[in-house]
């Protein structure tokens, strides 16, 4: 069995009589290690797609697996120790809490694992060290989501689950940005999951999986990754 | 334009209505209980007003042990002060009957003063028909009789021409109102109901009591009937004065032929005269006190529940216009003016606090009387309080209502309209983090757990929000603070004075007439049955300071003999008795007199030096040595009855005595004023509640508004992997914290509330200790957290209930 496996997966939202079917008859594999990218366009099912591996949603139908573990079969309490314990999240609007420091920011998820790595260290990994004392507000775009990924990676997370990390970004800033997450892949052995609707960006995965109207249209190995700085769009 | 406004109105009414709501019920709560409380003692004085005038209750009644005949009527009506006059005969005798038996006072029926309220049956129309007291006997004792027993004395028995009587009615009496029945010198002392017989059953000629009412109204408890009372009281005196002497002089004119002059002015003897006020009336006086106190919490309470309506309505309104700021921006874009852009939000709380207030008025007004008023009825016979509206007051309602909502609302908006369309459309950046001062002390912060460091930066973090909770906390703990406190105040008192100070258990008044014979044959009843007594002067007077005059009761006693008696201390002090030139004060008096340790006050004319002051609960009292028993003659015996005493029976037996003027069992006294205190419970309940209330509402809507404003930050925490307990914990300890400073902010002020209510409740018997018992700071901070702690416990779900996904989305 690969390290994740997704297997037949549908979701519906219901809100009222109306029901919205986001995914159906998703399935595909993730290898231990690999970077990933999920490419579609608006509203193919991207988002509800990672927040159902994230651990943030629930799925109606099929089974998804994590390192040999059935997530789709977890309660709610079940689901909060995996969010906490195996699951880093980057989000498109960085979601730093306001009223807390970079290393705040930071320390707030490394204090809820045991194993969790020095907050400071983390910043200064992601080359924050000298802003560490700013709230997120006197921090750039492109620095906002260097604390967001320190903060989901001070958990040391087996996967890292990115949201379009660019999209809020400019070109440079998006660049490097995707350059930290790609290296951070290659140096931990990490696996790395990123949303995008930039199909450039495929070149840089280990793995692409193609979402159109809410099922996977086409997925691929790409055998001969490209570093992000050489991809151009 | 305005179309539009309206049309926007409409929507933001349909799609916010709990927001509306929110207003509507903070103050409608705030108004219902401002004026809901501060309507209930106009609402109970006018009740028991309207029942004694309905029955005409007296207002004065004189009495003359010689009795007073139709000539002093006469002389009565030529004061112009007097209107109905009307004059009765009463006697306490012995009665039997099927349902009871015992004394009970029989009264001659009036016809214009003093009218029974007939509950069941007809007035008696026959010589020997009588109706009786609804307390004793009830609607299917009609038809039955009571009889006058032998026991009665043979000149008591000759007063009546019946011996049994057939009862036609059940009947209540404004004489009569709490269950207070007085005493007599029967039996064992008490009075168990009252009997109305037809006039022409009574076989006199004199009447035993004349009552008088005024020929002016005034409202019941007023100054100005106060006032009024005391010039017709000193009016009457004065006749009352000339018709006992003319009486006198009759009556020995009668018996002179036959004894001698001089022996039938013996055998008459001076007739001791009584003009006697409403106050003397145990029911009337208790009503007066109890509403007082009633009263004196409606001036306290509201204020808070005005004050919380204020920033409630302040919160919403601000929210609101920010969540509208896009829509605001907008308009501002398209060419709409300030003043109408703010027109739908002031229409929006104005309207919603008018109905509010609107609302709140009429059902506090009408409810918080009945409320109260169930607390009262068991212990008066007094008709359901009248709806009293009061003009003024609706109008002060609606005019702070409005103010306070068109004012809050101009303010948020005018905050905002300021900003240039531009500024308006992009949402506000959300609130920059910032170092809280506790940062700087560096010893205090690195010791915290990372988890109470944001949480301190965050409480810190909406100032508004902060103070706002402060105050309602505050405000409540000062409120339980000051609601248990009454009760420690009011609760000891009696029990200290009768437990503490008074060490005697009877006090027998004696004529001044007495002579040492007469003193000694009096003491004679109790010798047996007391442990000890002494005989001291002890009578009211007026007290003179360099500044002020008081009444108090002068107990002149000889040296040493006191001791035993009263407990004369301060605090834990015990203060040394009086000598020479000395006296001690009770701390009520001195407080009334403003004098100290040291200064002089006048006594009977003589001068005195304040030597102590002693604790006080109830009355004031002088004490002085008695040096010359010429001017305090001894008429009064403090006895220490043995516990094995029959009580009862001896206070009867003394009653009897020649000399004895009455008796009075402290026991009694007690137990009078502790059912009338024991309302307090309630009342005590009442405020818990309302505190509770409070709170609830304080926290509920601000916790409401901080979590909706941080939802985000929820949301995040939530999928860092934080759980259930965690997440409400990272939004719910400020509040815990803010509950305990709150709380603790809150003991001292509940102490200077507790200070300020007691200071109100202006009761003339009775000196309040200012006492609060460690226990109700304890009960009140706990009770503040605990209400805390459910508020938390209701917002857990909230917190629960949000969706990572769906809060994270996107941007707003
Ligand atoms: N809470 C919800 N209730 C109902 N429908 C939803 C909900 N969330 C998402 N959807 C629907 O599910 C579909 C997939 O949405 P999703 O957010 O996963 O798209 P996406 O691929 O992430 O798009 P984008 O690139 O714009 O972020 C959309 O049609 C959307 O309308
Ligand atoms: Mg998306």
């Amino acid at each position: 069995m690969s390290y994740i496996e997704v297997q037949n997966v549908k979701k519906d939202y219901k809100s009222g009589e109306l029901k919205v079917t986001a995914l159906h008859d998703v399935s595909f594999q993730i290898e231990k290690g690999e970077i990933c990218v999920i490419v579609g366009e608006s509203g193919a099912g991207k988002t509800t797609l990672l927040n159902i591996l994230g651990g943030m949603d629930t799925l109606t139908e099929g089974r998804i697996y994590v390192d040999g573990q059935e997530i789709s079969a977890y309660n709610s309490r079940q689901l909060t120790e995996y969010r906490r314990k195996d699951i880093g999240f980057v989000f498109q609007f960085y979601n730093l809490i306001p009223n807390l420091t970079a290393l705040e920011n930071v320390e707030i998820a490394a204090q809820l694992n045991r194993n969790s790595q020095d907050a400071a260290t983390v910043l200064g990994q992601v080359g924050l060290e000298h802003r560490i004392q700013n709230f997120p507000a006197q921090l750039s775009g492109g620095e906002q989501q260097r604390v967001a990924i320190a903060r989901a990676l001070a958990k040391n997370p087996k996967l890292l689950l990115c949201d379009e990390p660019t999209g809020a970004l400019d070109y440079n800033t998006g660049k490097t940005i995707l350059k930290l997450l790609q290296d951070t892949g290659r140096n931990t052995g990490m696996t790395v999951v990123i949303i995008t609707h930039n199909k450039a960006l495929c070149d840089m995965a280990d793995r692409v999986i193609k979402i159109k109207s809410g099922t996977v249209s086409s997925s691929y190995i790409n055998p001969t990754p490209t570093p992000v700085e050489n991809i151009e769009w | 334009m305005n179309k539009y406004i309206m049309k926007s109105l409409f929507r933001s009414l349909k799609s916010s209505m709990g927001r509306y709501l929110s207003i509507f019920a903070i103050i409608a709560l705030g108004v219902g209980f401002f004026a809901g409380l501060k309507n209930c003692r106009p609402a109970m004085v006018s009740s028991a007003d309207g029942y004694f005038e309905k029955y005409n209750l007296y207002d004065l009644r004189v009495i003359s042990t010689l009795g007073l005949d139709k000539d002093d009527i006469n002389d009565f009506s030529e004061l112009s002060e007097f209107k109905d006059i009307e004059g009765a005969y009463s006697e306490t005798l012995y009665i039997s009957s099927q349902k009871a038996s015992g004394v009970f006072t029989v009264s001659t029926l009036t016809n214009t003063v003093n009218l029974p309220q007939l509950l069941y049956g007809q007035m008696p129309s026959e010589k020997d028909e009588c109706i009786v007291d609804a307390s004793v006997f009830g609607e299917d004792d009609i038809g039955k009789t009571i009889t006058i027993t032998d026991e009665n004395s043979g000149e008591s028995l000759n007063s009546f021409s019946e011996k049994t009587y057939k009862i036609t009615g059940i009947a209540a009496s404004p004489e009569y109102i709490s269950s207070d029945r007085g005493t007599t010198s029967l039996g064992d002392g008490s009075v168990m109901g009252y009997i109305y017989v037809h006039p022409d059953s009574y076989t006199g000629d004199v009447f035993s009591v004349i009552y008088l009412t005024f020929s002016e109204k005034f409202d019941l408890y007023s100054d100005e009937y106060d006032e009024f009372s005391e010039t017709a009281s000193q009016k009457a005196e004065l006749v009352l004065e000339e018709c006992a002497q003319r009486r006198k002089n009759e009556l020995v004119d009668a018996l002179a032929p036959i004894l001698g002059q001089e022996a039938a002015e013996e055998i008459i003897g001076e007739p001791t005269l009584y003009v006697l006020n409403r106050d003397s009336n145990t029911g009337v006086a208790l009503y007066e006190n109890d509403t007082a106190i009633v009263s004196s919490i409606a001036n306290v309470f509201p204020v808070f529940f005005v004050l919380i309506a204020v920033l409630v309505c302040m919160t919403t309104m601000s929210r609101m216009v920010n969540d509208e700021r896009t829509q605001i921006g907008t308009l501002k874009a398209l060419g709409c003016g300030n003043v109408s852009i703010a027109m739908k939000y002031i229409l929006y709380s104005s309207s919603s606090a008018l109905f509010g207030c609107l609302a709140g008025f009429f059902l506090g007004t009408y409810i918080m009387p009945k409320v109260i008023w169930t607390i009262y009825q068991a212990r008066y016979t007094l008709p359901d309080p009248n709806y009293d509206f009061d003009t003024l007051m609706f109008f002060m309602c609606i005019i702070a209502s409005l103010v306070c909502s068109v004012g809050v609302t101009s303010y948020s908006c005018f905050r905002d309209l300021h900003e240039k369309p531009a500024e308006l459309i992009r949402p506000k950046s959300p609130k920059a983090g910032k170092k809280i001062f506790l940062e700087k002390i560096g010893v205090v912060w690195k010791r915290l757990s990372f988890l109470n460091k944001v949480c301190l930066r965050n409480t810190f973090r909406y100032k508004k929000r902060m103070f706002m909770m402060l105050v309602g906390i505050c405000g409540c703990t000062a409120l339980l603070v000051t609601g248990f406190g009454l009760k420690d105040s009011i609760a000891n008192v009696v029990n200290d004075q009768y437990d503490e100070i008074f060490n005697y258990n009877l006090s027998v008044s004696v004529n001044d007439s007495a002579t040492q014979e007469d003193i000694d044959r009096i003491s004679q009843i109790w010798r047996d049955d007391s442990e000890q007594y002494v005989f001291v002067y002890q009578e009211q007077s007026d007290i003179v300071s360099s500044s002020a005059s008081k009444s108090a009761y002068v107990v002149a006693s000889e040296k040493n003999s006191l001791e035993n008696f009263v407990y004369l201390h301060n605090g834990g002090e015990a203060i040394a008795y009086p000598e020479g030139n000395n006296a001690v004060i009770t701390e009520k008096l001195a407080e009334n007199l403003s004098v100290e340790v040291g200064d002089s006050i006048t006594v009977k004319d003589r001068q005195y030096t304040v030597s102590g002051i002693c604790d006080n609960y109830i009355n004031n009292y002088v004490y002085i040595e008695n040096t010359d028993t010429e001017v305090f003659p001894l008429n009064r015996a403090y006895i220490t009855v043995k516990s094995d005493a029959d009580m009862g029976k001896l206070s009867a037996s003394i009653r009897q005595d020649s000399s004895c003027s009455s008796v009075y069992e402290l026991e009694t006294e007690r137990r009078q004023i502790n059912d009338s205190l024991s309302s307090m419970d309630y009342i005590v309940a009442v405020v818990i509640l309302c505190s509770g209330a409070l709170a609830f509402i304080v926290l509920y809507n601000l916790t409401n508004i901080n979590i909706i404003e941080r939802q985000r930050e929820i949301a995040t925490v939530k999928v860092l992997g934080f759980n259930r307990m965690e997440a409400s914990s990272y939004v719910l300890r400020d509040n815990i914290i803010l509950s305990v400073i709150g709380g603790i902010v809150g003991l001292p002020l509940g102490k200077l509330l507790h200070f300020y209510v007691m200071s109100q409740i202006q009761v003339d018997m009775i000196n309040f200790d200012m006492r609060i018992s460690v226990w109700s700071y304890v009960f009140a901070i706990s009770l503040t957290l605990i209400f805390t702690l459910v508020s938390n416990f209701f917002m857990n779900f909230k917190i629960n209930k949000i969706n990572m996904s769906e809060s994270l989305k996107s941007i707003e």
